[in-house]
Order: C-alpha cells, then sequence, then structure tokens
C-alpha cells in the first residue's frame, strides 16, 4: 500500500484535526516543579507561560518559602500575583520582591527574620512597592517606571535607573542612583558616599546630609541636597547641577548653593 | 527453570561437558550435556534482578541470537516463550541492564491477591498448583498453530499509524544526535537536557519527559502484541487492542522524568499508570490532531503536493513529528 493510501485508510471517516497547541493545560504544584520545567534563572515569558491561571494556586505558590534556589521564581511570581490583583497584595520581604513588576501595588511587610531583603522591585516598569520597613541592597536597580517608597535602603538603591520614582523615608547606603539615566530619587534623611555617582540624567534630591563624592563622575541630571556634603562633591564632574546648603572641602568648581 | 544469585553460573544453567568423553578411546567433536532448562522451549528466569550484571550479559546473548552456545556447540531450541520473574529493588537485587529490558518484550506487574481472592485462597481445599490443573490449556497441536492463528490477525491502518507515531514520540529529540534519543549517552532529560528546549514543559510533547527513546523492537512487539491480543479477544486489532497492551510493552523501557513522575496522582509510584498516560496522549494525537499533517506529508512523499509547499506548511505544525521527521526527510528529497 503507497504512503497516501495508508494515510487515507488511517484517517478516514475522522474528523480532520486543529492544529496542535503548546502548553496548555499544564498545572504547577510548586516551586520546584516549576523550575524544572523553566530553570532557577529564568525570563518572566517563561515563568509566565506556565504560571497557574487560578489566583488561589498562585498564592499557594508564593506562600511557599524559595529558599536561595528559586528566589527569582519567586520574585516573578509575586509580580505576577499583584498585576493579577485587583487589590495591594501584602507579602512578607523577601529577595527580588516585584522583580520586573508593570502593574498593581506590592506591600512588602517584615520578613520573618527581621533581615532587610536585596534587590526589591529590579526591572519595575510600573505599579507601586511599599516597603514597610527597610529595604537592602539594589532596591529599584534598573528600574524603568512604576515608584517604589521605602523605610530605609542598603546600598546601591536606584542603580542603572531609567524612570520611574524612589521615595526613602528614612535614610540611603553608598551609592544611591549610581549611573542613573532618568527618573526621580527622594531621600529624606541622610545618604552614604558616592550618590549620583556616574549619573547622565535624572533628579536625584536628598532632605539630609550626604557623603563624600557626592556626582562622582556625573555627566548629566541635577543633584539637591538640603543639609552639607561631604568630601569632594562633584569630583571630575562632566556635566549636570549639583547644589547644597554646604560643601565639605575639595568641592569641584561647578556646584552651586542652594540659595 | 533458572533461579537468580551471584553464584549461579553458565555450566549451572545452560549446560556442562559431558565428563565420560575423556575416557573414550575415539575421538570426536565436545560434546556438552544440555539442561533441561536450555532445551525447554518454555524458559522460566526466576529473580532475573538477582543475577550480577556481568551474568545477565548471558540472556542478551540468548535472547539475541535465539540459539544458545557452549563450548563450542550450539543449540537452537526452536521458537521459545521467556519468561522472567522479579521483586522491586531490594538490597540484594541488581539493576537491570537497559538493553536486556530492551528484549523483554512486555512487562506486567503482579499484585498481591485482594480481599476476595485472599478470602478463596484461604479457603481453597487443594493446593495451589493442583487447582492449576484444572485450568484450561492448549493442546500441543493447539499450541502449535498459535502463530498461524496470529498471523493471520492484520493491524488496522489506524493501529500501524498510531505505533509509528507512538515510537517517534518517545523516540524523537531535538537535541540528540540524529534527533533519536536512543543515540544520547551521559546526558538525557532528566539531567537537564532539555532545559530551554522549545518541547520542553509542553504537557502534550512527550519527548521531554521520558529519558529513553523506544527501539524498533518496542515497533515490532507492539504490533505483535496487539495482533495476539486480537485473537485472543476475537476482535480487531485496532486501536483500542494498542492502547491496553502498549503501556505494558513500554513501560520497563523507559525511565520518566522524577519531577513529572511524582506530581499526583503519580506520587512517582505509578510508572505504568504515567505511561500509559502518555501512550493515551500520542494516540489520541496522531488520530485527532495530525491528520493534516500527516496527509499533507503522505502526498507530498508520493509527488501529489510540491515539496516546497509541504515544507512550508509543515513548518507551522509545532509537532516534533512535524519538525524532526517529515521536514528533514521531505529536504533530502528536495
Amino acid at each position: 500500500m503507497k504512503l497516501a493510501e495508508f494515510m487515507d485508510d488511517a484517517y478516514q471517516g475522522l474528523k480532520r484535526g486543529r492544529r496542535l497547541e503548546t502548553r496548555q493545560g499544564d498545572t504547577i504544584f510548586s516551586l520546584e516543579d516549576l523550575a524544572d520545567r523553566v530553570g532557577t534563572k529564568p525570563s518572566r515569558n517563561a515563568v509566565e507561560e506556565l504560571v497557574p491561571r487560578d489566583m488561589s494556586t498562585l498564592i499557594q505558590l508564593i506562600d511557599s518559602d524559595p529558599g536561595k534556589t528559586y528566589q527569582l521564581l519567586w520574585g516573578y511570581l509575586s509580580s505576577i500575583a499583584a498585576e493579577r490583583s485587583p487589590e495591594p497584595l501584602h507579602l512578607p520581604a523577601r529577595d527580588y520582591a516585584g522583580l520586573e513588576l508593570s502593574s498593581g501595588t506590592i506591600i512588602l511587610d517584615e520578613a520573618k527574620d527581621h533581615v532587610a531583603k536585596d534587590h526589591v522591585g529590579e526591572r519595575m516598569k510600573g505599579g507601586r512597592i511599599l516597603v514597610h520597613i527597610g529595604a537592602g541592597d539594589y532596591l529599584g536597580q534598573e528600574m524603568s517606571g512604576g515608584g517604589i517608597i521605602a523605610g530605609s535602603v542598603g546600598d546601591y538603591a536606584f542603580q542603572n535607573m531609567r524612570g520611574g520614582f524612589g521615595i526613602v523615608q528614612g535614610d540611603s547606603g553608598n551609592s544611591l542612583g549610581l549611573g542613573n539615566n532618568g527618573g526621580k530619587i527622594i531621600c529624606k534623611g541622610n545618604c552614604g558616599e558616592r550618590a549620583g555617582w556616574l549619573m547622565h540624567s535624572g533628579s536625584l534630591r536628598v532632605g539630609g546630609e550626604a557623603g563624600d563624592y557626592l556626582g562622582l563622575l556625573m555627566s548629566g541630571g541635577k543633584i539637591v541636597v538640603a543639609g552639607r556634603t561631604g568630601k569632594r562633591a562633584g569630583w571630575r564632574m562632566k556635566g549636570g547641577t549639583i547644589m547644597a546648603n554646604g560643601f565639605g572641602p575639595e568641592a569641584a568648581d561647578g556646584v552651586l548653593g542652594l540659595d | 527453570m533458572v533461579t537468580g544469585h551471584p553464584e549461579q553460573t553458565e555450566e549451572k544453567m545452560v549446560g556442562f561437558l559431558d565428563p565420560r568423553q575423556w575416557t573414550r578411546v575415539s575421538s570426536g567433536p565436545c560434546e556438552v550435556l544440555w539442561t533441561s532448562w536450555a532445551r525447554s522451549k518454555w524458559k522460566l528466569i526466576n529473580e532475573i534482578n538477582r543475577f550480577p550484571s556481568g551474568k545477565q550479559n548471558l540472556f542478551l546473548e540468548i535472547l539475541q541470537k535465539r540459539k544458545i552456545s557452549y563450548a563450542g556447540q550450539v543449540l537452537v531450541p526452536g521458537d521459545t516463550c521467556y519468561y522472567a520473574t522479579m521483586n522491586p529493588e531490594f538490597s540484594a537485587t541488581y539493576p537491570l541492564d537497559e538493553a536486556l529490558l530492551d528484549r523483554i518484550s512486555a512487562c506486567v506487574p503482579a499484585a498481591q491477591p485482594d480481599f476476595l481472592a485472599g478470602l478463596a485462597l484461604s479457603e481453597r481445599d487443594r493446593e495451589v498448583r493442583d487447582l492449576a490443573e484444572d485450568l484450561p490449556h492448549f493442546t500441543p497441536v493447539e499450541f502449535n498453530i498459535l502463530p498461524g492463528c496470529v498471523a493471520v490477525k492484520t493491524l488496522t491502518s489506524q493501529a500501524e499509524l498510531a505505533i509509528l507515531c507512538l515510537v517517534r514520540d518517545f523516540t524523537l529529540c531535538e537535541r540528540a544526535p540524529a534527533f533519536d534519543k536512543t543515540q544520547l549517552s551521559g546526558t538525557k532529560p532528566s539531567m537537564g537536557l532539555c532545559s530551554g528546549c522549545h518541547f520542553f514543559g509542553n504537557p502534550e510533547a512527550i519527548c521531554w519527559q521520558v529519558d529513553e527513546g523506544l527501539s524498533d523492537r518496542v515497533r515490532q512487539d507492539m504490533r505483535a502484541f496487539t495482533r495476539a491480543f486480537a485473537f485472543l479477544l476475537d476482535r480487531d486489532a485496532d486501536l483500542e487492542v494498542l492502547k491496553a497492551v502498549a503501556p505494558y510493552v513500554i513501560w520497563h523501557r523507559t525511565n520518566p522524568i522524577r519531577s513529572a513522575l511524582e506530581r499526583p496522582p503519580y506520587f512517582g509510584a505509578k510508572k505504568l499508570a504515567y505511561v500509559a498516560q502518555l501512550v493515551e496522549k500520542s494516540i489520541n494525537r496522531t488520530m485527532n490532531e495530525r491528520a493534516d499533517m500527516n496527509l499533507l506529508f503522505s502526498r507530498a512523499i508520493e509527488g501529489k503536493v510540491a515539496i516546497a509547499r509541504a515544507l512550508e506548511e509543515l513548518s507551522t505544525y509545532d509537532d516534533p513529528i512535524a519538525r524532526l521527521d517529515f521536514i528533514p526527510s521531505l529536504e533530502q528529497m528536495r
């Protein structure tokens, strides 16, 4: 029998099929299960394709402890859950909470271990994140939209920010707004050393005092400090504006007083 | 019957040199005293997984060559039925070699008697062996004509097609040499081979869900057992018979990936049920969803459809068989 005849015979009287579709109807039961399919360092799209459609299963996944292994997966899931939730989503503070968030609101409560968590709101594009207590390092790193409000932050907060806003109600660590290309940062307390380092554009406003090397090598944007700066403010700056109520020793020539 | 244990030897199982020949004056070829197991057409290998790996190779040769050789002498017992029994993995058992498993046509789990069967056993007035005598059995003549009876049973076209697609569903792998999972060594789906693959995580695709591909022996065994059961049940050798038979032909030869097998309702324990649902999925897909692409391919092969057009059409099917089997075949013809 020829191949075409064989096929005709096999499919005789059967309804012609639909096109084959992929990735439908599968259920994810745990973070480990999800990691088996997409790995532990996936893209958001890969996670989103497999994430459970019903909210209760999604919340169950978020309630599980990701440990260090599955923290990226948990971060994506927290964002997807917040985007789907009509109300602000309360979550325990964990590393990578709100990773690539695009809409919705996340409210982070204090972690069980009382340790501030890192990478919160990384690469977020929209929505809001409210950190009741202090955030750890790398808060809002590479964010391009949305806004983050935190009690205090560690080092490298809002690094390489391209848009959106960040408000720190207390003090901030070193290298606040490093390499910024846009967006607005307000730190109501004091900030550590090298705030606005390599800043290209955007604005940084500090309510208290700033550490040494404020605006180091900056080429654009605006930094305003309500208090005094440390030494060498505007060191080797190529552009942009630094304004402060007072400057420490060896401040650059182009810096301005607030009055 | 031979029973597996580490001290079992080829001499005890197959045969040994006749010591009387050394005292005879006349010289001639070595004489081997074959054991009754070697000469029998019904061979039972008890506790096969208690044979160490090296000794399992003996069965590999017997099953492959269908003859037994010892000391330069060859015994051809003719068509022989082999049965093997084994317990689950215990501390004194050895893992079975994959090549040996592939030569075992079908594997059936033997569960303990259920409540009613237990009751019947406890109330029996005769030994089980005596009761077994009452079971209907074939006369030698009837037994000998069985292969002929099965041979006249032909598979339906649907069953033939489903078997072909089933084997390819298990075997094709985008990342394996020649897209053939049986060629893999060292790496496999459970060791991260499929991470990031387009088909990985897709419940409709079978390739990433099992570590091993299926050899052509599986195709032959599925055809043979489907026809045999169709004869036994006095019905057509169709898809329903294939669906019932295929899991028992496949499940012992493959290992589903842990993360898939451990999910409910399988809980890491119901391997046969997991393989059965893969079989069902493949057959249903072939019958319900692959009609267009299979017909298109067959027409392109016979020149009724332009190969370029068929390639263009087939490239829109998100199916391992279309992508890894049909398209390369047509590209070679172009």
